[in-house]
């Protein structure tokens, strides 16, 4: 009797999964969301290294928790020979494989895709790593930041004689587990068709390319004017970020009557005739003269005050909302954003739903997530383990339920 | 391998390239449904006035057909329904409820097609207070609290480029493939809807739990991470180099490498965290690293990252990614129709075959003769409805 039961399109998949961190295990997140059945199989004593990430609840890492929801933990020695069979075994039922470990480590352990495609020809087998599977970088290590600076993304981002800039979140590591979660499932839908499963070999550095998408091809015609153009869009002004009394707010004029209704809403019409702003090929001309006189205006507005000013005339505007007015939003609250879910350990732990609707229904959180192991015995007894086997498996040292 | 040769997709998104791509650069016949004329307006980004279309276009075009419909019209939506009959998915940049104007809702295309999947990305999600602000990825971006929390403490940095469009449109793909994956099982499609607000929310590792678990926020730090020290790009004497150290062994072996034993190593009060953390981290051991990289090239901080097996590495930009062996191993700067453009990240190895090859882009209505053809519209149709500027 299953202990929890996800819902959504992918209801019916199985997934065996060997990530830990956060790249890949965003990519199983994502596919538990949507309804698939992840078997998350974790190291014998130790588990996923993120179980012990700040911050922690009543020593449960709350980071943790909130990538491995609605996914199913099964402990075991993947170094003994009853551990690969298991594995071989869950292998059958699978669709999918995930892993992110070193280069090579999981074809060591004899678990790698040339071993598992014999038992399941059709199974889909992702290696989600920092630099990909080839290339002279192959054998460093890659965090997040590091992917950041390789890959071009920080250097998309900042004042052009500034610091580069990486995203204030793990970005990488999410952006490339959303493009891997793209690639498991085409690969699904062309196994089906040919009876063939594949391997998938991505990386972060790869992925997070996709930010400098336009300067590549400015560089490749001979018109590359630097790889980042600070807070305001180098095509059109206005289009940024401007100072106001209690923080920032965007504010996008795209086409004349936009610029005209801009002017008057900030009360600044000398702007509109002013020779430097006549058009926007003579804003962009003269970006910062154009953001300094604009800014003269935010500065003494509060940011909400201003957005609502420019909306009133149709302006596309908006305060920079600090988190935890997002996370409180009525728009948060409306969309149901977050839900309350019974975790073990901690008890009621919000956490985000999917930002996903299927027939315009939200996808409930089935259960938080589990412990070290919770899942074992129901796993094993899933593969069609006797209750004779699993207690062997135990007691050998093979399996385990540590719970923590 | 082409892991969607036998995918057809109606893409009738505007501004956003991004989600008509994924699946365009991975096999898909992806139909790009534009406006008679001038084409989605993504195509004129960055153009010179006058200019048709901008030096972009043939990116963000890439492995598309152009088929040239005016959808608001009668006439055009009834070829929209005729096309999605043979299609298996369908997507939108628009709500449901703006489409239904057009007798495009998900309930006028599964009467022609019961099978097809329906996809909606909308800035905010299509229902909740917010649902009608303005559709720009930086006035979403700034209601999502990422951008507020990514820069320097004095000022939120920008985005270069439309990160909350690309982490969306690829969220809304995905859905859509469990979905089509779901509609062959059943013989039953469904509609699948995004809010890339919701999207920029869920990606939130730190703020939330820390919310939770301390009752405090981590605060915008630049290019540090509250967890990991000391994470933080370094100007050296030709450029910007990243360093991220992940534990007090990554750091005694940095340290080693970098010659500072003496100064950061063990017995010093900088071995072991939590000493790293924060509050020291901006204090006087940052200041001691910008000096001792202010000293060193970037390929001197490379090789000492190598020698010590720490994640390192240089604040590449596009001249640097242009000669980048990695990248060129990677083939992540492909030729499409001669010019240079970023690469496919997925490898889909089979028997350790890959294909990174993409079409050129199509001008706007390029298939438009075809594709109506395809669906008994005659030579007099065509002329009548071109005639009538729907095509």
């Amino acid at each position: 009797m299953a202990t929890f039961e996800t819902k959504g399109p992918l209801k019916g998949m199985k997934v065996l999964d060997f990530t830990i961190a956060l790249a890949g295990v965003y990519i199983s997140w994502q596919l538990a969301d949507m309804g698939a059945e992840v078997w998350k199989v974790e190291r014998l004593g130790a588990g996923d290294q993120a179980r012990y990430w700040d911050p922690f609840i009543n020593g449960l890492s709350t980071l943790y928790t909130a990538y491995n929801k609605n996914k199913k933990s099964i402990e075991l020695d993947l170094r003994a020979p009853e551990g690969k069979q298991a594995i071989y075994d869950m292998a059958k039922e699978c669709d999918i494989v995930l892993e992110n470990f070193k280069s090579g480590s999981i074809d060591r352990l004899g678990l790698g895709y040339e071993t598992l495609k014999e038992i399941n020809p059709k199974i889909v087998f992702v290696s989600l790593s920092g630099f990909g599977a080839t290339g002279p970088l192959l054998k460093y290590p890659c965090y997040d930041a590091i992917a950041a600076a390789r890959g071009g993304l920080a250097g998309s981002n900042g004042e052009p004689d500034g610091a580069p800039m990486k995203a204030g979140n793990a970005n990488c590591d999410t952006l490339t587990g959303t493009h891997a979660l793209n690639a498991a499932l085409m690969a699904v839908y062309e196994a089906r068709r040919s009876g063939k499963g594949c391997h998938i070999d991505i990386g972060m550095t790869d992925t997070v390319m996709v930010s400098c998408g336009e300067t590549i091809m400015d560089y490749a015609r001979g018109e590359y004017k630097g790889s980042r153009f600070g807070n305001h869009d180098r095509f059109t002004a206005p289009y940024g970020l401007f100072e106001a009394r209690d923080g920032w707010v965007a504010i996008i004029a795209d086409t004349e009557e936009r610029w005209a209704a801009l002017c008057g809403a900030l009360g600044v019409p000398e702007l509109k005739d002013d020779p430097r702003f006549a058009d926007n090929a003579a804003r962009i001309a003269h970006r910062d003269e154009l953001a300094e006189a604009l800014e003269a205006v935010t500065i003494r507005l509060k940011r909400q005050e201003a957005e609502q000013k420019l909306l009133a005339a149709g302006v596309p505007a908006s305060e920079v909302l600090p988190f935890i007015e997002a996370y409180t939003s009525d728009h948060a609250n409306a969309t149901q954003a977050t839900q309350f879910v019974e975790q073990k350990k901690i008890g009621m732990l919000r956490f985000y739903t999917s930002p996903l609707r299927f027939n315009n229904e939200i996808t409930r959180i089935a259960r938080g997530t589990a412990l070290l192991g919770e899942d074992t015995a129901e796993i094993l007894q899933e593969i069609g383990y006797s209750e004779e086997k699993i207690s062997q498996l135990f007691a050998d040292g093979v399996a385990a339920s540590t719970l923590i | 391998m082409k892991p969607l040769v036998s995918l057809r997709v109606l893409d009738l998104t505007t501004g956003n390239p991004y989600i008509g791509s994924m699946f365009a650069d991975y096999g898909a016949e992806v139909i790009k449904i534009e406006a008679p004329g001038a084409g989605d307006p993504i195509r004129r980004r960055g153009a010179a006035d006058g200019a048709p279309e901008g030096p972009y276009s043939p990116y963000y075009m890439r492995g598309k057909k152009s088929v040239a419909v005016d959808c608001t019209r009668p006439e055009g939506a009834e070829i929209i329904r005729r096309l999605a009959a043979g299609s298996d998915v369908i997507v939108f940049s628009t709500a449901e409820e703006k489409n239904a104007a057009y007798g495009l809702s998900y309930a006028d295309l599964k009467e022609v097609n019961p099978r097809i999947v329906y996809g909606v990305l909308t800035p905010f999600g299509e229902d909740g207070p917010w649902k009608d602000l303005p559709d720009y990825d930086l006035i979403m971006m700034a209601r999502g609290g990422l951008l507020e929390k990514t820069g320097m403490p004095e000022k939120p940095t920008k985005f270069g480029f439309p990160l909350g469009y690309i982490y969306a449109s690829w969220h809304l793909t995905a859905g859509m493939m469990a979905a089509v994956l779901r509609a062959e099982e059943t013989g039953e499609g469904m509609k699948v809807s995004c809010s890339a607000w919701q999207t920029i929310m869920e990606l939130d590792d730190t703020f939330a739990e820390c919310f939770q678990a301390l009752n405090t926020l981590p605060k915008r730090i630049g290019n540090g991470f509250p967890t990991t020290n000391p994470t933080d790009t370094f100007k050296c004497t030709n450029g910007w180099f990243s360093l991220s150290i992940g534990s007090d062994k990554q750091w005694l072996d940095f340290t080693h490498e970098a010659g500072m034993d003496e100064k950061w190593g063990e017995g010093t009060v900088y071995a072991h965290d939590p000493v790293r953390s924060m509050e020291h981290y901006f204090g006087e051991l940052d200041e001691q690293l910008r000096e001792y990289f202010a000293g060193i090239s970037i390929e001197e901080a490379d090789q000492i990252c190598r020698r010590a097996m720490v994640p390192g590495g240089p604040c590449n930009t596009v001249p640097e990614l242009m000669t980048d062996e990695q990248v060129r191993v990677r083939n992540m700067l492909i030729e499409v129709g001669g010019v240079t453009q970023v690469g496919i990240p997925a490898k889909f190895l089979r028997d350790n075959e890959n294909d990174d090859r993409i079409e050129p882009a199509h001008a706007v209505g390029a298939d438009t003769e075809e594709y109506l053809k395809g669906i008994q519209v005659d030579d007099l149709q065509l002329q009548q409805l071109h005639a009538a500027g729907v095509i």
